[in-house]
């Protein structure tokens, strides 16, 4: 840290330059004039470069994007200059569309692959959905059913290689050539939009507008055409009316059971005078601050079930996920996962039947559930964690309390997760052996706190102070 | 200073006619403004688009620009406001773990010490408000002066500086704190 005479003179409104005199007497404000060069010398290998050649196909993007506009005015203003009105003028508002998209490549490009080959999907679908014996096409009369499949140009970055059918071959260029047309022998998107149609379409059709209601579902003018509707999907009113009700009851039935189930556990869980649940556990915080748990719970009558959960924190989020699933569910900061009495017990059941339920996703998706935000996306079980720990160990040597808490920002993003996990009110419950560099935490005396059997392991290392997060 | 961009235009009189080739502006800029975006917003791909729109922007107010600012700042200017309105419309930001790893795979061949530094400075980096991050990326890494970058932010030249020494002092602290563990 410099002297107070340099951080007097550096907060003044208009500091001057540190006096290199000075330097050379101050240790202090040598040191710190040292450090500050290597952070500026730091600094910018810490930001990415931009990747080559970006500069260049941005040029080219713009340069496009400005010719375009400029021909729009120009256009526009002769359409307005010989009265016509929309006539002349209308070229313009075309040619202002940006062209950058096009000229800069990906990720815009990838987004109009995904496009193009979404509409060939949608084409060959309904295609194959309606199709008939003789080749007829289904949804679209005429329509043949098409595969489409793309692959990347040779040349990395230049383009994409659409195989039509498995013989027809369209190469879509991202990259314009000098001149800012695109290479010979490739395509611009309109032109393999326009191909796509050729090849899957007779005639051109706008894929683009949805159909209105009227064409998904005709109006049914009166009642004869609802009779009639109804005819033709094979039953009389009073059928139709028996079956839907039919239906409802039986949903209804449904839900209420759900709902009494619910309720049964609820209260079963509010009346238990002595809450009957094992935990068995193993964890590691290491000196890089990773964790890493497996924790077993077994709820005795009434419930009777048992799972084992994987934790693992990483950058701040701490995720849970049962035994053998592939999907780790992220809790955030509002969720707190402790392991003692009901209202645990309730959250601890919230996670793992979300866990059950976890499909393997890689969107990001928010769940309310019970008052607990959750968070769930696909994410790799061996991905690293940051996360501070706090260890309260009493002079007797009794681990008091254990808070792991992690709040991380990554690249400059606020992450939105911050989870605490506290082995709180653990009393004499677990009495820890003198400081070590790896201490075992021994098996609590079951019978030592109210209301739960306990049967909990964690290894938790610490440096020479007794302070878990130390190095190792 | 290693990495940081040239000056460019920094101190160059307004060139009407460098205005009106936004082109060539894109060559110059392209990928300073690239850098600006993506300490901004984490996300390469994103920092792409984030430039794109800055010239869509600037193409759009060109005729409205004065020349009162360089063009370069002017540019840094219109894409800080494109990651900020970005910011703004993100409700959780979600980094991809790929880019995560890559992050932490970059630095296989350094030596541990330097590794060290450069995790705690970038945890430090990463620390820092936006307003301050933005300070630092200006000045120590696309090398513009203290008032250019006090335009690109929209604040008092004084403030830039208060910022600026705030950033160091953190980072300084985070540099000797990863060295003393």
């Amino acid at each position: 840290m410099m002297c107070d005479a340099t951080r007097h003179a550096l907060s003044a409104d208009d500091p001057g330059p540190v006096e290199l005199a000075h330097l050379a007497e101050c240790a202090a404000c040598r040191q710190w004039a040292e450090t500050l060069a290597a952070v500026r010398r730091t600094v910018p290998e810490l930001v990415p470069a931009a990747p080559e050649g970006f500069a260049e196909r941005l040029a080219a993007g713009v340069q496009a994007h400005a010719r375009d506009a400029s021909a729009g005015a120009g256009a526009a203003a002769a359409g307005a200059a010989d009265g016509a009105g929309a006539g002349p003028g209308d070229p313009g508002s075309q040619a202002h569309k940006p062209r950058l998209p096009w000229a800069m490549g990906m990720p815009a490009a990838a987004a109009l692959v995904a496009l193009v080959v979404a509409v060939a999907a949608v084409l060959t679908q309904g295609a194959g959905d309606g199709g008939d014996s003789d080749g007829a096409a289904g949804d679209v009369p005429g329509t043949q059913v098409l595969a489409a499949a793309v692959e990347p140009l040779a040349e990395p970055g230049t383009g994409y290689r659409f195989t039509v059918d498995g013989s027809t071959e369209i190469d879509w260029s991202t990259r314009p050539a000098d001149d800012g047309d695109p290479p010979a022998g490739r395509t611009e998107l309109p032109e393999l939009l326009d191909r796509f149609e050729e090849l899957v379409l007779p005639e051109p059709v706008d894929v683009f507008p949805p159909p209105s209601r009227e064409e998904l579902v005709p109006p049914i003018r009166n009642f004869d055409e609802l009779r009639g509707r109804m005819e033709e999907l094979g039953g009389t009113l009073d059928e139709l009316r028996s079956g839907v009700r039919e239906e409802l009851r039986a949903e209804i039935r449904e839900e209420l059971e759900r709902a009494r189930e619910q309720l049964r556990d609820r209260q079963a869980i509010l009346g238990a005078s002595r809450l009957h649940i094992t935990y068995e556990g193993a964890g590691t915080v290491d000196g890089d601050g990773n964790v890493r748990a497996t924790i077993s719970s077994r709820l005795h009558e009434p419930f009777a079930r048992e799972e084992t959960v994987e934790m693992l924190q990483h950058d701040g989020v701490t995720y849970v996920r049962r035994a053998g699933d592939e999907v780790w569910i992220a809790l955030d900061g509002d969720a707190r996962f402790r392991f003692f009495g009901v209202d645990e017990a309730e959250d601890l059941r919230t996670v793992l039947e979300l866990v059950a339920d976890a499909g393997p996703v890689s969107t990001l998706e928010a769940i309310e559930r019970d008052g607990v935000t959750l968070r769930r996306f696909r994410i790799a079980p061996q991905v690293r964690a940051d996360v501070q720990a706090d260890v309260d160990i009493d002079d007797a040597g009794v681990l008091r309390r254990v808070e792991m808490s992690t709040a991380f920002d990554r690249g400059g993003a606020d992450v939105a997760a911050r989870f605490t996990v506290t082995f709180d009110d653990i009393g004499a419950g677990i009495v820890v052996d003198p400081p070590q560099r790896s201490i075992p935490l021994r098996e609590a005396p079951p019978e030592s706190i109210p209301g739960t059997r306990l049967g909990l392991g964690i290894t938790i290392h610490t440096d020479a102070q007794g302070e878990a997060g130390g190095t190792r | 200073m290693p990495g940081a961009e040239p000056a460019g235009d920094a101190a160059e009189p307004v060139d009407t006619a460098a205005v009106a080739d936004l082109a060539e502006a894109a060559r110059r800029h392209g990928a300073s403004l690239w850098r600006f975006a993506v300490s901004r917003l984490g996300d390469p791909h994103e920092a792409e688009d984030v430039v794109q729109e800055t010239f869509v922007r600037a193409q759009r107010s060109l005729e409205g620009w004065r020349g009162e600012a360089s063009l370069r700042t002017w540019l840094h200017s219109i894409c800080r406001n494109v990651c900020v309105d970005r910011l703004r419309a993100r409700r959780t930001v979600v980094v991809p773990l790929d880019q995560v790893r890559e992050a932490r795979l970059g630095h296989r061949g350094d030596a541990a010490g330097q590794v060290a530094d450069r995790d705690a400075l970038r945890r430090a980096l990463a620390e820092l408000d936006e307003d301050a991050k933005d300070a630092v990326v200006l000045v120590d890494v696309l090398g513009f002066s203290g008032v250019e970058a006090a335009a690109v932010c929209d604040v008092p030249p004084t403030t830039l500086r208060s910022r600026l020494h705030r950033a160091h002092q953190h980072l300084i602290t985070a540099l000797e704190e990863g060295d003393h563990r």
